[in-house]
């Protein structure tokens, strides 16, 4: 597996605000001696069109940490920001009205709602926002030709691939201006090519402004992020620009900044 | 690095903040779609109630209708506008209140009319005219019938009941005028009693008369005989005057008052003449078994929802995680106890209107006595409705509630968990083969693993019935999809067939894991091994690249088949199970 290429003479676009921010959070499930530490003082800052990636093994706080960014959970101490809103103290109600106007999940076993067509699927966070049904699919059938499946907003998810799916939840996650995907292990359940496919596509999403984190065991997917976060027991003790040989993130023994 | 700080899509304008009832209204009519036996179950459950509330409406609508003012006038009056009789209880000087609607005096005596002035009663009655009126005299006379050494008790009506009807009864059938004179006609209570039927003589009041027909009357007495006016039978009976045309005015009321006799108009009895029955409490009773019967679907229909409920958690954590909120989620829940709940109540309020009615009819067939109106209750039909609806959504809130407090992130990591593989038709997953794991690799030159139909809502295909096509929520569509099954060519799972593509070989065994598989001396290894003998390696896997970039499933050199093609499942015991390449690009 060969490193993606990216248009190295592509104009940078300067940076203008954070768009996920982690400051100092910690997230402890349980208390006293039962207490278990998922993430410890961890301060990441995403910003728009930034790919990072998150690795570190099974355990490690990865998915604590996405569910923290996307306001799926509260962390116990620090603070996390979404397009400069802090999410802590939050209702849910307004959490939720976050996740629909702000970010998008993608998860490894796609998640969509089976009883929705691909459009319809995309266009559930519209519509759940109250935009009319009509005016919604208009903005899915965008989002869906972006995706490259313009032909098959009519199927239902099951008459679809793997592949397939899972762009469907990409064009669902970024529907209506949303300009954070969280993934989670996207390609978990694809072969190696259509993963590259739907890292191909991530990946040209954060070229177009789309600021991504993406939660992986693999390092050759993590190769096509701009930075790497490498988390262990909730600590983050590694962060790099893609190096050239992404294997070496998950060999064993002490981390750069490990402590 | 190439970036652009565009926006990732069109921001519609209008957007509201909150999902519209039209998306709740299709997730829930979807979802409904998907459980078909649960959604009949609730339906079922809200339907009998409901069904049982509206039927005993129905019927007791219907005995309400023939107990009533109206079958009581009829009772009374039969066909008459006006009835013409002797005063009750008349002490020669008291009159009729002005409504005109009873026989007895305003100041109601209770002393009983002295004979002699009834003796004047019948006097004046049988010179009784009433201007604009026709009357027709009825005599009335009660008699004692010997029969077969029982005493019987009946009352003979002498009138032309063909010229006007004087009380509730129906015509003896094929009969055109009144029994002869030696021909009675017989109540059909009294003919079941005393097997009276046509044609058989009966001796009264010493002479014989034949049965000519039997009538329904209303009510009791059981035994009345009718007979032609006239007849000796009535000779010295009571005598009233029944009367069609124009209502007489009080003061001729009071006239006739004078006299001792009375005069009832058909049109005010209903009003005041008949004591209103305690219709408020009987309607209270039946709307508390209603309300009963709903409080008891309600907690039934509540555990069918909260299963409904918990199947849906996935979704709804779905939905929470794509950003619906508490109250969307609740209303997702509460929108299919409303739309199932509709549809139960109009249905058991069909079906228990017809229930009532087939009972009424039932009823009617089966009587002796005049046959009781059949009258539906529409309003109490819609207030069952009412209790229904709401008892579904009653049911169907409280799961509501708990399912939308839910941890999203729970929900989506148990959906995580809980997903499994599912099956799709070949020609659906697209160039490429689509996902491994899906049974579609094994369309042909693949025998279907044990464990396929339990992958997802699968139906077996019809072309191959080693193959599965997934159930789909829209019927055409799944139509659809199981022709285009059928029309794809089965394989022999050993030998012959066109060549299979998938993508890669790695995931494919991989994929099949989940599930029970053929242990290394069970009979399906011992028969796919023996089939085809060869040894799954990563050498020799069986694929070779094709054009389009895929990779074509190359059938393995077989024993059995020589230089046939064929196919096998699994690798020999022993082997890996993805050929040793397990881990190339697979997730650990």
């Amino acid at each position: 597996m060969t490193a993606p290429t990216r248009a190295a003479d592509a104009p940078a676009v300067p940076s203008s605000r954070t768009v996920l921010g982690l400051d100092h959070v910690s997230r402890v499930y349980g208390s006293g001696e039962q207490a278990v530490h998922a993430l410890r003082d961890v301060s990441i800052d995403v910003e728009p069109g930034t790919f990072l990636s998150v690795m570190g093994p099974s355990g490690s706080g990865k998915s604590t940490l996405l569910g923290l960014a996307g306001g799926l959970d509260q962390p116990s101490e620090g603070v996390v920001s979404v397009c400069g809103q802090s999410l802590n103290g939050l209702s849910r109600d307004d959490l939720a009205r976050i996740r629909r106007r702000q970010l998008g999940f993608i998860f490894q076993d796609f998640n969509l709602v089976s009883t929705l067509t691909a459009l319809e699927n995309i266009a559930l966070p519209l519509e759940l926002d109250g935009v009319g049904a009509r005016q919604a699919r208009v903005v899915a059938a965008e989002a869906l030709e972006r995706i490259g499946l313009p032909e098959l907003g009519d199927r239902f998810i099951e008459e679809m691939s793997g592949g397939q799916q899972q762009r469907v939840a990409i064009g669902r996650a970024i529907v209506g201006d949303r300009r954070l995907l969280l993934a989670d292990e996207p390609t978990g359940a694809l072969d190696s090519a259509t993963g590259d496919e739907v890292m191909a596509l991530i990946r040209q999403l954060a070229d177009e402004g789309v600021a991504v984190v993406l939660v992986t065991h693999e390092a050759r997917h993590a190769a096509w992020a701009d930075r790497v976060v490498f988390l262990r027991d909730g600590r983050l003790v590694d962060e790099s620009a893609v190096v050239s040989d992404p294997m070496s993130l998950l060999a064993d023994g002490p981390r750069r900044g490990d402590w | 690095m190439h970036r652009h700080a565009q926006p990732t899509g069109t921001l519609p304008a209008g957007r509201k903040g909150h999902a519209s009832v039209r998306l709740i209204t299709r997730l829930a009519r979807r979802d409904i779609a998907r459980h078909r036996a649960r959604a009949v179950l609730v339906i079922l459950l809200i339907a009998l109630p409901v069904a049982m509330v509206s039927g005993l409406c129905t019927i007791w609508s219907s005995d309400q209708a023939s107990i009533g003012s109206a079958a009581a006038t009829e009772q009374t009056f039969g066909d008459a506008d006006v009835v013409v009789g002797p005063i009750d209880s008349w002490d020669g000087k008291c009159h009729q209140e002005e409504h005109l609607a009873s026989t007895a005096c305003k100041e109601a005596g209770t002393k009983e009319t002295p004979a002699a002035d009834l003796k004047r009663q019948q006097q004046a009655l049988a010179s009784v005219r009433l201007p604009g009126v026709t009357l027709e005299p009825v005599r009335t006379a009660s008699t004692t019938v010997n029969w077969r050494g029982l005493q019987v008790d009946a009352v003979i009506v002498a009138a032309d009941q063909f010229k006007l009807r004087t009380t509730q009864m129906t015509l003896p059938k094929g009969a055109t005028a009144m029994p002869g004179a030696d021909e009675i006609w017989i109540s059909a209570e009294a003919a079941q009693r005393y097997d009276w039927g046509v044609g058989r003589t009966i001796r009264i009041n010493g002479a014989d008369y034949k049965v000519a027909g039997i009538s329904r009357a209303g009510s009791s007495p059981p035994v009345q005989i009718w007979v032609a006016p006239g007849s000796p039978l009535a000779a010295g009976g009571d005598l009233t005057w029944f009367g069609t045309g124009r209502v007489p005015s009080f003061a001729q009321a009071v006239a006739l008052n004078r006299q001792g006799l009375a005069v009832m108009v058909q049109r005010n009895y209903a009003e005041w003449g008949v004591g209103g029955g305690d219709n408020a409490s009987t309607v209270a009773a039946t709307f508390g078994v209603g309300a009963l019967a709903a409080l008891v679907t309600a907690t039934i229909a509540g555990a069918a929802f909260a299963i409904g409920a918990r199947q849906q958690r996935r979704t709804l954590a779905l939905l929470g995680a794509t950003g619906a909120d508490r109250r969307v989620l609740r209303r997702l829940v509460t929108g299919q106890g409303v739309l199932l709940g509709c549809i139960g109540a109009v249905l058991g309020a069909a079906l228990g209107v017809a229930y009532g009615v087939g009972i009424m009819f039932w009823r009617n067939a089966e009587t002796t006595t005049y046959p009781d109106a059949i009258e539906v209750s529409w309003a109490m039909s819609a207030g069952a409705i009412v209790i229904g609806v709401i008892a579904a959504t009653v049911a169907a809130w409280v799961p509501a509630r708990a399912v939308a407090k839910q941890d999203v992130l729970a929900g989506v990591r148990s959906a995580e968990t809980a997903s499994r593989p599912r099956a799709v038709p070949v020609d659906r997953a697209g160039p490429g083969g689509g996902r491994d794991r899906h049974r579609d690799v094994g369309s042909g030159a693949l025998p279907a693993s044990p464990h396929t139909p339990r992958a997802g809502r699968t139906h077996r295909s019809p072309g191959d019935p080693r193959r599965y096509v997934p159930l789909h929520p829209d019927r055409r569509m799944h139509r659809a999809a199981l022709r285009r099954d059928r029309d794809q060519p089965a394989l022999d799972p050993r030998c012959g067939g066109p060549a299979l593509r998938r993508r890669t070989p790695v995931a494919t065994f991989r994929a099949a894991g989940p599930g029970p598989q053929p242990g290394p001396g069970s009979r399906l290894r011992r028969r796919l091994d023996g089939r085809d003998g060869a040894v799954l390696s990563g050498a020799d896997d069986g694929r070779r690249p094709v054009p389009d970039g895929s990779e074509e499933l190359r059938p393995f050199p077989s024993r059995t088949c020589g230089d046939r093609r064929c196919g096998r499942l699994f690798p020999a015991p022993g082997e890996p199970r993805d050929g040793g390449k397990r881990g190339e690009g697979g997730r650990e």
